[in-house]
């Protein structure tokens, strides 16, 4: 079973996605810091072998701003498989929240709405790594993998990485890593 | 400010999540689109990372200006696998030094006065460059 899940949110421009982008920030940050890394759709698109590795490694529950699911079909262009895809909008009525309290362009992590939200995907999250559905992908990698990548501290593109200055590539033991995943036959990124 | 609205530019801001840059560049494209809202389409990264077809028809038909906004240079990533070639391109950390704006201590999930600083200082950038492309392509059909 994973020990983290890959929070991979959809990055549009609407509402949802920016309310869906603040939970994150607080799931990531306050609530789950341990059991969770955050992906960074273009960097993935990118190929950045951080965010590659995220979605390789760990189930990826994406986070979506409405039905066109650009995350999960992100993780499909990389030939990965979203283990859940979440729509803030359905989150938010299954809360019942209104969309018209969230404001346009950013709204603040201490926002009652965005708080909510980051609950309930946590509580997404805990399923995953306690056998929910779709807590089956990856294969048994992860912890072989253990401290070696996804706390964040020591990547250097950032999509986990905390507000402290980048640091360097030696940090991280990509090599390593390769060598784990060739050693299971995992698809190299 | 060109008054000519059958121009416009496709603003890519590269909309990441993982550093603050990303912040300041995501709002920095809603201010670009306040200021020029006659002459922007605003692109999002995500959509056109799918090929979503709207977004995808907006890319290839209008002049391109991206904004970077880390090292990896995603949203130019982007555009040179869509095949196109950006008439501008905005890297936030140039935008930084040019204006010595140093962002340290802020925060990804919310800026304070030093992040607003580079968000002006790149909405300014920006609204200038889209300004000269527009230029371009109205002087080059007389």
């Amino acid at each position: 079973m994973a020990d983290k899940v890959c929070l991979q949110p959809c990055l549009g421009l609407r509402k949802e996605a920016v309310l869906g982008r603040q939970a994150l920030y607080v799931v990531h940050e306050d609530l789950l810091p341990d059991q969770t890394v955050l992906g960074c759709g273009p960097a993935l698109n990118a190929n950045v072998q951080e965010d590659v590795d995220f979605i390789n490694l760990y189930p990826v529950l994406a986070v979506e701003a409405c039905e066109l699911d650009c995350a999960t079909k992100l993780v499909a262009k990389k030939e990965q498989t979203a283990a859940r895809t979440v729509r803030i909008g359905e989150v938010m009525k299954e809360l019942g929240l209104e969309l018209d309290s969230v404001p346009e362009e950013h709204v603040e992590v201490e926002h009652p709405a965005v708080q909510a939200v980051a609950k309930r995907i946590a509580e997404h999250v805990k399923e995953l790594l306690t056998g929910g559905p779709g807590a089956g992908h990856p294969p048994p990698t992860a912890p072989l993998l253990r401290g070696h990548l996804g706390d964040g501290r020591g990547a250097h593109h950032g999509a986990d990485a905390r507000d402290g200055p980048p640091q360097s590539h030696h940090d991280r033991p990509l090599l390593r890593v390769r060598r784990c995943r060739a050693e299971v036959g995992i698809r190299q990124g | 400010m060109i008054e000519e609205t059958d121009f416009k530019v496709a603003v890519l801001p590269c909309n990441g999540i993982g550093r603050l840059v990303s912040t300041v560049v995501r709002l920095a494209g809603y201010r670009i689109k306040r200021l020029r809202p006659d002459q922007v389409v605003l692109l999002s990264s995500g959509r056109l990372a799918v090929k979503d077809p709207e977004h995808v028809a907006a890319f290839e038909k209008y002049p391109v200006l991206v904004i970077d906004g880390c090292r990896p240079h995603c949203a130019s990533f982007m555009a040179d696998e869509l095949g196109k070639t950006p008439a501008g391109r905005i890297y936030m950390a140039d935008v930084a030094a040019e204006n010595r704006i140093s962002i340290a201590g802020d925060k990804r999930r919310g800026l304070t006065g030093k992040g607003e600083k580079l968000v002006n200082a790149v909405t300014d950038k920006a609204v200038a460059e889209i300004d000269r492309i527009i230029a371009d392509e109205m002087l080059s059909t007389l």
